[in-house]
């Protein structure tokens, strides 16, 4: 595989507009350096003003690099004119959080707008838009204007125009953000099997780290207009280094109980808690068969595992019951292969019924927030 | 009572005047303050052709002339009428001042409404690969179609009431019959028919406006 895009030492400055004294430019994007490997499916991640809609933009030109190179294709795009940057784009799909579709045009001249625009024969596009409308699954809409569609039906919409000249890069920023949860999941299906049947690179900018762990290959976390952490998805998810990498991962996957939770969870549960982070090291079966080799009594209280680019990843709390050195032994075995980490109720929290004249009630595990 | 005998001629004469000064003054206007507006609108900062000097320059000029009433407009620009249409009396001089202040309030109704318009769908366009102008001509323009017909007719209302003020430098029309015939003669009855006249011309034309704005924003 070879990379596709290429950005070598890339930095955005914006003037601060209106501002009376001469205050230093922002920096949306801050020395960025990037590689997007043909064929693949590539998050970009962060919060809003980390910079990642400058650097999709950066990518098709739509805004200029204040510093360093942006290589598309074998091109460096960065200094190129306006009309040279304009062919350079019609091979660069791109679809948005609000469609951006022509609302005095219907779906038809929507999609065959950037086929004008390339200068295709009037008799090649209508076949050509029939294809893509096909292609989405909204071929009934063609006669429609985008007002008249839902949400999804006008993401598609957007998508068949943004693969309409048959692009190597489709670039989707916040493709998903404006739609429910089960239209993100057909969005998100249509766009792995363009990548799949395509072949087209996919380029994905999100905030929502379940659209990542549902189609990226690899992953871009941002912060400040840089980037923190690259690799691979499910190394990522299964070892986030930056604390907001940590923090956008926990949104996705399960990690440890919080301490509240673990009070209510040790009330209702007498037995020793434990989290075992569940991963392709150390699965269910395996963190299973270690307990019963050394007799400990196990069952699940809290937590989950999910399902990341095939492989599984989360965390789980079990209840142990057992001696206290069969379970040491046990938790010494799984600590050689995976995360481990006994979970105790904070003193003042354990202690804090028992001072009060409130009788102490068992609680359930799901009970919701405690005073 | 009123000799309508004679008045009805010099009514119809005056009502021709009026169209006539209307209809060139809304062509030329139209078209002139259409290209002042999307000039302005694709110049200002941050848009497709930004360039803060043209910009602050037409922003300038527009600043300037929208205040001055227009029948002080008319005498100040007598010079110019002059040089450019031989004359600055008649209905034929009376168009340049209406064509020039139209066009100049024109330029920015029609400014101000693709201003409004959807930023991100000029920003698709450009991702497509599309050149500058073509956005303006094939995405800016038609995205604002409603709006814009809206404006353009609460211009040519606009220009109804400029064209009987027109009357003033000897322009004719039905503004010039209604001060001449009614006002001047204490004869209410003209001024009234004038009036109805007019209202029913301002009627139709807003009629039509919202009918084609309705016929779009129904898409």
């Amino acid at each position: 595989m070879s990379a596709i895009v290429s950005l070598r030492g890339v930095s955005k400055l914006f003037p601060v507009q209106g501002s009376a004294q001469r205050t230093k430019p922002v920096r949306a994007v801050d020395d960025v350096t990037l590689d997007i490997e043909e064929g693949t499916v590539v998050g970009i991640v962060g919060y809003s003003g980390a910079g990642k809609s400058t650097l999709v933009r950066l990518l098709n030109g739509l805004e200029r690099p204040s510093e360093g190179q942006v290589i598309v294709k074998g091109q460096d795009i960065s200094t190129l004119p306006e009309g040279q940057l304009r062919k350079v784009r019609s091979g660069i799909g791109m679809i948005f959080q609000q469609f951006n579709l022509l609302k005095s045009r219907t779906v038809f001249g929507n999609v065959a707008y950037p086929l004008r625009v390339a200068g295709w024969p009037k008799d090649k596009i209508k076949p050509r838009v029939d294809e893509l409308l096909e292609f989405v699954g909204i071929a009934d809409k063609a006669g429609s204007y985008p007002r008249r569609l839902s949400g999804g039906q006008q993401q598609r919409v957007g998508i068949a125009r943004a693969l309409a000249n048959a692009p190597d890069i489709l670039l989707a920023d916040e493709a998903t953000s404006a739609l429910d949860p089960e239209t993100t999941r057909d969005v998100l299906r249509l766009l792995r099997r363009i990548n799949k049947e395509l072949g087209t690179t996919v380029v994905v900018i999100t905030h929502e780290m379940h659209v990542v762990r549902e189609i990226c290959d690899t992953v871009v976390m941002m912060e400040s207009g840089s980037v923190v952490e690259a690799g691979p998805t499910y190394s990522v998810f299964a070892n986030p280094r930056s604390d907001s990498t940590q923090r956008f991962v926990a949104t996705a996957v399960h990690g440890t109980p919080e301490p509240d939770t673990v009070a209510r969870l040790s009330a209702a549960h007498p037995g020793q808690l434990v989290s075992i982070g569940i991963s392709e090291a150390a699965p269910t079966p395996l963190v299973a068969a270690t307990f019963e080799r050394h007799g400990v009594g196990s069952s699940v209280v809290y937590g989950g595992v999910t399902e990341i680019q095939n492989k599984i990843l989360g965390t789980l709390t079990y209840e142990l019951t057992g001696s206290d050195a069969a379970i040491d032994a046990a938790l010494a075995d799984l600590g050689d292969v995976t995360a481990v980490e006994r979970q105790t109720a904070a003193a003042e929290q354990r202690s804090a019924p028992a001072d009060s004249a409130v009788p102490h009630l068992p609680v359930p595990a799901n009970a919701g927030e405690q005073p | 009572m009123t000799d309508w005998t004679t008045l009805l001629p010099v009514l119809g004469e005056s009502f021709q005047q009026t169209i006539y000064m209307v209809v060139i003054t809304v062509l030329l206007s139209g078209i002139a303050g259409l290209a002042l507006g999307v000039t302005l609108y694709a110049t200002r900062p941050g848009n497709l052709f930004a360039n803060k000097a043209v910009f602050s320059f037409l922003n300038f000029l527009v600043n300037i002339i929208r205040p001055i009433p227009f029948i002080i407009f008319i005498t100040a620009i007598a010079p110019l009428t002059l040089i450019v249409m031989g004359t600055t009396i008649g209905t034929t001089a009376a168009i340049l001042p209406m064509a020039l202040m139209a066009g100049v309030v024109i330029g920015r109704v029609v400014e101000q409404n693709l201003v409004a318009s959807d930023p991100g769908v000029v920003e698709a366009a450009r991702a497509m690969g599309d050149s500058r102008l073509h956005i303006l001509w094939s995405v800016v323009i038609p995205e604002s179609l409603a709006p814009l017909i809206l404006g353009y007719t609460f211009m040519i209302i606009a220009i109804v009431d400029m064209s009987a003020m027109a009357g003033y430098i000897g322009g004719g029309g039905l503004g010039n019959f209604a001060i001449m015939y009614g006002y001047q003669q204490f004869n209410w009855e003209v001024t009234l028919v004038t009036v109805l006249i007019i209202i029913v011309m301002v009627q139709a034309a807003q009629l039509l406006g919202n009918f084609l704005a309705q016929r779009i924003l129904r898409r």
